[in-house]
Formats: C-alpha cells, sequence, structure tokens
C-alpha cells in the first residue's frame, strides 16, 4: 500500500514537472499565448469555410428543403451557366482596369508627392481620404452625383454636350462609372503604400546613379522599380482580391443593371446564397471565387518574381 | 418618536397594500411576464404600429418588442428567425406565406379563429376582404390575419393634366396619349424638363411588379395553378414592348428609367421631373408632404389604367412562437376593426370591408374611393415557393430588353423558360 502510494505520488509530480516545463519555457508559453487566437480563427474562419465546401456538394434550399447530397452537380451547373461566365468576365474586367488605374494614378501621385516641398503633408492626407470613407456611404454620395435628374456629372457632361449623360443608366458606360468610384476610393490606398516603399528606398542609391550618369528613367528603372518590388506586390495582390469581391458599390449604384451590364460574381452569390436561399449552389459559386482570387495572386507572385 | 413610529408603520402598509391592488390588477392581465418579438417592415406609419401594440400591451400585459425593417430585409430575417424562434409575430407579405407554410414555420390560426372561448367575439371574419384572407390561406388553412391590401395606384400633376385637356384614362392608349400632351420643354432649349410618364425599368423587384400589371392588361395572363408560365405569347411581347416603347420610341418617360425602381420614379415626381408616376398606397404620404414634395398642392391619386396589381399584407404568427395564443392576441388585435379603421384614417387600403365602405370615412378621403374603384379592378398573382428566384430571373430577362440588349420577344422567350425550369424544380 505504501508502495503504491509512492509510485502514485512520484507519477503526479512527474506530471506536474513536465506541466510546468511546458508552460514556463518560452515554446510552451508561446504556445499557451497563441492557443486562443488559434481556436478563435479554427471556428471562426477554418471551420466555416470547410462547412462551406461540403455544403457545395448538396442540393439545399435554406426556406423549405432539406440537404441531399449530389455531387459535384453544382460546379457542373455553374460551369454550363451563362449568367456565371457573363458576371466572372464582368468581375475580372472590373477587377483589371480599377486596379491598373489605381496603380498608375497612386505611383504618380507617389513620385509626385516623394519630396520635401510646402504643403506636401496636407497633399498626401487629402489624397489618402478617400479611403478612409465607408465604401457603402461613397457608393450612396456618387449614386446622387451620378443621378440623371439633379446630379452633378450629368450637369457637367451636358455642358460639355454630352448625347448620353446618364453614365449608371446606359449599359456602355455603367461599368465605366463604377470603375470611376473604385479609382476614386482605393488610389488612396495604393498611394500610401508606395510612398511608403518609395520613403524607404536610401537616398544613397539615387546619388550613385546619378553619378553613374544615369537619367531619371533610367534611374526610376534600374532603382526606383526594383526596390518597390515587394511593395508593389503587396499592393497589387491586396487591392485585386479586394476587387475581385467588390460587391457594395455595384449593389447600391446599379444592383447590376442596367441589363447584366454590371452584374458582378459577388452579387450573383449574394442573389443565390441570400435571396433564393439556395446555399449548396451559393458555396459552389463562392468557391469558385475563391479558386479564381488564388489563381490571380500566384500569377501576380510568379509574374513579380520573374521580373528582374 | 411614537409618532413617527407609527408614521413609518402606515406608510408601510399603505405601500403593501397599494402594491397588492397593483399586483392583483396585473394578474387579471392575461399576458402578463409574456415577450412578444414582432418584425415588421418599416415604412412611414410605423408610429401607427407601435401606438396601437402599446395598447396591447396596457390591456394585455404583454410585452413587445417591435423591429422594424426595410422590405429588402425582412425575408432574409425572416428565413433565419423564423427557424431560430427569434420572432414571434411578423408582417407579412402574402407571397411569402406559402414558402413558410411550406417549411411548416407557420402557426395555423384556425385552431383559435374556432375557438370561441380565445377568439374574441367582435373579430368577424366575414367583414375581412375574401381575396386578401385567401390570400393568406393555404389548402384551406389560414395562417394570416389581413392588414391592407397594397393595391397598385398612380400620382399625376393636377395642373399638367388640366393644362392636357384631357381626363385621366381607365387603358393605356389613353395613358399614352395623356403622357405624349403632358411631356414637355419648359424652357425651350429643345431638351425635355418634365416626363409625362415613368417606367421602373431598373434591376429591381419593381420591374416583375411592372411586367405582371402590364400583362394583364394587355390581356394575358402570368403562371398557371403549376407554376407554368402563361405569357409566352403576342400579347405578353406586346405588354413588353410598350414599356420599351414608352421610354425609347415615344420618350415619354425619361432614359434614367433603366434604372428607376418605385422610389427612384417618386423622387422625380416630388422634384417636378415628371409629370406621373405609380406608387403604393403608402408612399403616398410622402408626395403630400410639403417638406419633401415640391408639388405636394399640386398632385392627385389616381387608379392605374388597365389591371392594378394587389398585394395583401397580413399578419401571421411563427410556429416556433413560445407563446402562440398571446401571439394570436395580438394578430387579432392588429386586425381588429378599430385598428385597421386608424391605418384607413392614415390612407391605407385595409382589410377589412366595413372600413373601406365606411361613408364618412370615404367622405374625407377622397382617395378611399380611387381604392375601391382600384381594388375592384385589381389581380393578385397566388403566391408561389420559388417567387425570389423565378423573379430574379425574370428580371435579369426584362431589364435586358428595357436596355435593348436583346429583343421583347427573346426576353418572353427567355422568361418563360426560366419560369418552366423552376416550377419542374419546385
Amino acid at each position: 500500500m505504501h508502495h503504491r502510494t509512492s509510485l502514485n505520488t512520484r507519477k503526479q509530480e512527474f506530471r506536474f514537472k513536465r506541466l510546468r516545463q511546458l508552460l514556463f519555457t518560452t515554446k510552451g508559453l508561446g504556445i499557451l499565448l497563441l492557443a486562443p487566437a488559434v481556436i478563435f480563427i479554427l471556428i471562426t474562419v477554418v471551420y466555416p469555410m470547410a462547412y462551406s465546401f461540403f455544403i457545395s456538394f448538396f442540393d439545399w434550399n435554406l426556406v423549405y428543403s432539406s440537404p441531399t447530397y449530389i455531387g459535384v452537380t453544382n460546379y457542373i451547373k455553374i460551369y454550363q451557366d451563362v449568367v456565371f461566365w457573363n458576371s466572372l468576365r464582368t468581375s475580372l474586367v472590373f477587377t483589371f482596369s480599377s486596379v491598373f488605374l489605381e496603380l498608375l494614378i497612386g505611383l504618380a501621385m507617389a513620385l509626385l508627392l516623394n519630396r520635401k516641398i510646402h504643403g506636401v503633408g496636407m497633399l498626401r492626407t487629402i489624397f489618402a481620404m478617400p479611403f478612409v470613407i465607408t465604401p457603402v456611404v461613397v457608393a450612396l454620395m456618387w449614386k446622387w452625383l451620378y443621378n440623371p435628374d439633379y446630379g452633378l456629372i450629368p450637369w457637367v457632361l451636358d455642358g460639355l454636350g454630352m448625347a448620353n449623360s446618364d453614365l449608371l443608366g446606359n449599359p456602355k458606360t455603367a461599368l465605366g462609372a463604377v470603375i470611376g468610384v473604385e479609382v476614386w476610393q482605393t488610389t488612396g490606398f495604393m498611394f500610401v503604400l508606395l510612398l511608403a516603399g518609395l520613403q524607404s528606398i536610401p537616398n544613397e542609391l539615387y546619388e550613385a546613379s546619378y553619378v553613374d550618369g544615369a537619367s531619371s528613367l533610367q534611374s526610376f528603372r534600374f532603382v526606383t522599380l526594383p526596390l518597390l518590388k515587394p511593395v508593389l506586390l503587396t499592393s497589387l495582390l491586396l487591392r485585386t482580391i479586394d476587387a475581385i469581391k467588390g460587391l457594395d458599390k455595384f449593389y447600391i449604384l446599379t444592383g447590376g443593371g442596367p441589363g447584366t451590364s454590371t452584374e458582378v460574381l459577388p452579387l450573383l452569390i449574394l442573389e443565390n446564397a441570400f435571396r433564393y436561399f439556395n446555399v449548396g449552389y451559393g458555396a459552389a459559386l463562392s468557391y469558385i471565387l475563391t479558386s479564381v482570387i488564388l489563381l490571380v495572386s500566384f500569377i501576380y507572385i510568379r509574374t513579380l518574381r520573374a521580373i528582374k | 418618536m411614537y409618532s413617527s413610529t407609527r408614521t413609518l408603520i402606515t406608510l408601510i402598509i399603505l405601500v403593501s397594500v397599494v402594491s397588492g391592488i397593483t399586483g392583483m390588477v396585473e394578474a387579471e392581465k392575461d399576458y402578463v411576464g409574456v415577450t412578444l418579438n414582432f418584425l415588421n417592415c418599416s415604412g412611414p406609419s410605423d408610429d401607427l404600429l407601435q401606438k396601437q401594440i402599446e395598447a396591447f400591451e396596457k390591456e394585455t400585459g404583454a410585452t413587445v418588442i417591435l423591429e422594424n425593417v426595410p422590405y429588402g430585409q425582412m425575408f432574409g430575417k425572416l428565413v433565419l428567425g423564423l427557424r431560430s424562434g427569434s420572432y414571434d409575430v411578423f408582417a407579412a407579405d402574402y407571397q411569402w406565406i406559402p414558402q413558410f407554410a411550406k417549411s411548416d414555420s407557420l402557426l395555423p390560426l384556425d385552431q383559435y379563429l374556432n375557438d370561441p372561448a380565445i377568439a374574441s367575439p367582435e373579430l368577424d371574419l366575414g367583414d375581412f376582404s375574401k381575396v386578401v384572407l385567401d390570400s393568406l390561406t393555404i389548402n384551406g388553412v389560414t395562417y394570416g390575419l389581413p392588414w391592407y391590401a397594397n393595391v397598385n395606384l398612380g400620382v399625376v400633376r393636377k395642373s399638367l393634366l388640366r393644362d392636357s385637356g384631357l381626363s385621366w384614362p381607365d387603358d393605356w392608349d389613353g395613358f399614352l396619349t395623356v403622357a405624349k400632351k403632358m411631356t414637355r420643354d419648359t424652357d425651350g432649349d429643345g431638351k425635355v424638363d418634365i416626363y409625362g410618364a415613368t417606367v421602373a425599368g431598373g434591376r429591381h423587384s419593381h420591374l416583375a411588379t411592372e411586367f405582371r400589371q402590364y400583362i394583364w392588361s394587355f390581356g394575358s395572363d402570368f403562371l398557371d395553378a403549376d407554376y407554368k408560365p402563361l405569357f409566352n405569347n403576342d400579347k405578353a411581347v406586346a405588354a413588353l414592348q410598350y414599356m420599351i416603347d414608352l421610354i425609347h420610341k415615344y420618350k415619354v418617360a425619361s432614359p434614367a428609367s433603366v434604372n428607376y425602381n418605385y422610389e427612384d420614379g417618386l423622387l422625380a415626381f416630388v422634384q417636378g421631373n415628371v409629370a406621373s408616376t405609380w406608387a403604393w398606397p403608402t408612399t403616398v404620404a410622402t408626395v403630400s408632404d410639403p417638406t419633401k414634395s415640391s408639388v405636394s398642392d399640386d398632385f392627385q391619386v389616381v387608379a392605374r389604367p388597365g389591371v392594378p396589381l394587389l398585394s395583401p399584407w397580413g399578419f401571421a404568427v411563427a410556429k416556433k412562437s413560445k407563446y402562440p395564443e398571446a401571439a394570436y392576441k395580438l394578430v387579432e388585435w392588429l386586425a381588429s376593426k378599430e385598428s385597421l379603421r386608424e391605418w384607413a384614417q392614415r390612407g391605407y387600403p385595409v382589410g377589412r370591408m366595413s372600413v373601406l365602405s365606411d361613408p364618412v370615412l370615404l367622405k374625407d378621403d377622397p382617395i378611399m374611393s380611387v381604392y375601391k374603384k382600384s381594388i375592384s379592378r385589381a389581380r393578385y398573382m397566388p403566391p408561389l415557393p420559388h417567387w425570389e428566384e423565378l423573379r430574379s430571373n425574370l428580371i435579369r430577362h426584362l431589364s435586358n430588353a428595357i436596355i435593348g440588349k436583346i429583343s421583347a420577344e427573346e426576353a418572353i422567350k427567355r422568361s418563360a423558360e426560366a419560369a418552366e425550369e423552376l416550377a419542374d424544380k419546385y
């Protein structure tokens, strides 16, 4: 009896010692401190994503049916759906047009304002400001600006002699009008990141290049761009992912119209998952969108890494 | 000290007696301790609903938590809320009734309606508008009590109609003539300043509402009892073409109509940019409000030409309500003659015939006669379980026709194909 008690006590002591080692070493403490965040991410991100992928193989209308397993039928339907391809095309056109314009304008502004001139601080703040406005407020504001009955933009365009100044009501100009709003709001984000990138490039490199006889353009090409590559990649990636997922401006400005001229993929997902409550089909659509984002990100990274 | 002790004891006894009496009075109220959650579609008269709910609370001791949300959010909230038991009572667009009945989310009310111990003696089921009550009944089971029968109406500028020299028409040919006369260039710059008509041609649920009214007016029908399309014909094509021509051929509707919903049309009307538009009775209040409308003293409410859409609303009870009897009594209270009379005084075409026919109300409010005329010509579409999905498909094709991307024939054909596919699926 005494021997058994002594053995149990030794076992307990051993366990406590192991626990103390686990908790109070650097590694153990790190795991302990990370655990709440990891659990939170598992519950709020990993589990919903896994469940969403799971239900994409089911036919399930949340209003009045139980889930029925249908394999890859949802994905086949998507492949055969003309509406899906149209919306994907619209999303991609919107994304690449707006990101390209943001990059161009953002880089130009960053280069212009990367100098010590009077009032440059205020100018930087003004250019960055649209980005901090809530996207829904921006969309509502521009909806009023574009309004054909009392908006400022049609009034100006009418004054310039434009035939059809209702940009949002014309299927040929509606997408461009939304791109304009997106560029207005998010160029500030590009500008801030690129400016920070420019300011981290040591001045000595430019001085050395000038000493070697490089022109401004050569300096930009061989000094600025290579050193700006990491920031460029980050900015492009973040903005592209954001733009492909873009929903709020389309929802408020056009609702996907006129016709289907601004019907983007996120709107289609919203309709299927949250209006018809066909959650299986909606989940499948959202995984297609995720795949597109991953593919685009992969292409960006490979391309930019290949650029020397 | 003796005096202050006596005073204290007297005070304690007094407080106890008053509390006891209050408690007894409270105990007589039927639903003390009951809390009901009520989801409503927000509108300009939410204050009246709140007032009626407070009266119910005072009468019964129940607590009612009212949540007002825009129409666009209602269905989504109900899908999740009825499943989770978050709501006890809700304002029901009749189109939702079959969908929620199919998912067994609604409480059948017949058990209370037919129970004299529970139903109020003043209920008077026969006084309800039959078409509205029928719209809330599925396979003989009553799921809601009528609130009002939303019927699509017109608002027109009195001065412009008078200047046209014409009277308001009852058919669409007459409407085109009036619209042409009311369309004008007021400053002589060659551009139209006031359009005679509006078309809710944007990618919005209102486009489907417009479509149904036009095809009925042109002699076509929408769906049969099996939800199969009945509009794949020349009459429906002519109806859709008429809508398109108002904008592009006759130019009596603003080109901006390709993006309009009813709210946009109403906004253009109150700003004086269009001579007529379509509205629901609940939104007419905006036109008459001088703080919101520049034409508040220059408009009249008119019956929509042809066949207007009737869109009934009622009050329904969730199956998962913890207090079904109390929830039913709230519904009964809100659908009572007294409550609906107050709505009628606010301009709502309520679902009780005695209120609609009240000579005092008719005399005080000339709009009531427009309601009666409209309701007599109106049709409503029997609710179908997959309406949200069908409507989205219709809007996609109709909108493409409105902007000229496809022809009216092609739009009707594609819409009919979508309707056929969904009818087979559901």
